[in-house]
């Protein structure tokens, strides 16, 4: 077992777990996003469709529509140059959870409102990747899930342009990021070179 | 407990920035949404619908049935169809049968452009073919049509507005755009239920391209 995770822990240091997953889900959040972005009134009829949002908020309707394909294209592009890397991930887990969750709940709902075999449902289910089979749409999620994942747990940050953005707050252990550590360590001995200094200066 | 504090305010961030760059890219996207229309006519909708339940609660005697059911429509295309007249009339517009559609077109009154028909479809999906000489309105860019469409209407005895057919609310988003906002009388305007795809089943004539294009294909149907 810890062989295992031994043998995990050094492939995802490689970073290629990482970038692979970060490649993938990037392109496709920025083409996907693209897609329902140049053209959002597609889109805003698609959504009302599961009727998630009641008539009377319609506001909310049109600023789904207008928002979510950009906030897809912003994941897409940290992903890919490697910003707010978890942020990011944390992001789109939940957008994958809710979107995955709409559309096996609209499946669903067409399965048992006609006689036809679960697989045999298709329907244009918003994605930006036109009509697609319900069989072929939750594995697809399930697989980005999963890459989200990966890019949520991976201790590597290799080929990353700026994985976290959120400088280190005072409760934040420095012993968690090398990087960090050896500041605090360089910082420790600046200042003590700086009071030597000083000593000696009014010695002198 | 650091790293997942650190990782929810970078989503908040994202978030907050997402949220920035999409009503930017929004308002800058010549095909962007107006965050203020009313696109699909809800509170209309939700008026009538508050409406009739107050008109069918003081209509319907215990014991007595709901006054719809059973009626009987002239949607022999079948009961979705049905529905869709039904929630036509609910909005109170006028739902007209395929067969009455072919009849307004044939009537020599359409090609002096007194019966006029509007297509309430996207470019994509007009230029695939619609009834010839009919205008399109695609009512999400209402001001990028609303013009010829309004010039023809205006001097038009009967409008026949229609979309895909069965489900899609185009025709009727664009009729009760033409009666509302452009104060066209209700008595005139009509919703093709069937639409273009009962046009096309019964392989009519349909145009391709642009209005008047010329490029009239099929026509060997049951006109």
């Amino acid at each position: 077992m810890s062989e295992r995770r031994g043998r995990l822990r050094r492939l995802d240091q490689t970073g290629i777990p990482l970038l692979v997953a970060r490649l993938v889900m990037g392109g496709l959040f920025i083409w996907m996003g693209l897609v329902k972005g140049l053209d959002p009134v597609d889109f805003m009829k698609l959504i009302r469709e599961y009727q998630m949002v009641p008539d009377e908020a319609w506001r909310l309707l049109n600023l789904m529509a207008a928002v979510l394909p950009w906030v897809e294209v912003l994941c897409g592009v940290l992903l890919v140059t490697g910003v707010a890397l978890r942020g990011t991930a944390f992001m789109i887990l939940l957008m994958l959870t809710g979107f995955t969750i709409v559309v096996t709940m609209r499946a669903i709902g067409i399965y048992t409102a006609k006689d036809i075999a679960f697989c045999a449902i298709k329907f244009d289910c918003g994605c930006g990747a036109g009509v697609v089979y319900i069989c072929h749409k939750i594995p697809e999620n399930i697989g980005l899930l999963l890459m989200s994942l990966v890019v949520l747990l991976s201790r590597s940050r290799r080929f990353c342009l700026r994985p976290e953005v959120i400088p280190l707050g005072r409760g934040l252990q420095p012993a968690a990021v090398p990087a960090i550590a050896e500041s605090a360590e360089l910082l420790k001995a600046s200042a003590g070179h700086k009071s030597d200094g000083t000593e000696r200066f009014r010695r002198e | 407990m650091a790293e997942a504090k650190r990782t929810f305010v970078e989503f908040v961030l994202v978030s907050v920035v997402g949220l920035a760059v999409g009503l930017t890219a929004n308002a800058v996207n010549g095909r962007g949404l107006s965050l203020g229309k009313d696109y699909f006519r809800d509170e209309l909708r939700s008026q009538l619908r508050e409406k009739n339940r107050a008109q069918h609660s003081s209509d319907t005697r215990p014991g007595q049935p709901d006054g719809h059911a059973g009626k009987a429509g002239p949607f022999d295309e079948g009961a979705a169809l049905e529905a869709v007249a039904e929630r036509l009339r609910e909005l109170q517009l006028q739902p007209i049968t395929h067969e009455e559609t072919v009849e307004i077109y044939g009537d020599p009154l359409c090609a002096q452009g007194v019966y006029i028909f509007v297509d309430a479809r996207d470019d994509e999906l007009y230029g695939e073919g619609h009834i010839p000489g009919a205008y399109q309105l695609d009512h999400y860019r209402i001001e990028d049509y609303i013009g010829p469409v309004l010039e023809a209407c205006r001097g038009a005895e009967k409008v026949v507005v229609y979309c895909h057919g069965g489900d899609c609310e185009d025709s009727e988003l664009a009729a009760l755009y033409l009666r509302d906002d452009c104060g066209l009388s209700p008595s005139i305007l009509f919703v093709n239920v069937g639409g273009i795809e009962a046009w096309k089943k019964h392989d009519l004539e349909i145009e391709k391209g642009k209005r008047l294009s010329g490029e009239i294909v099929g026509g060997s149907g049951d006109e």
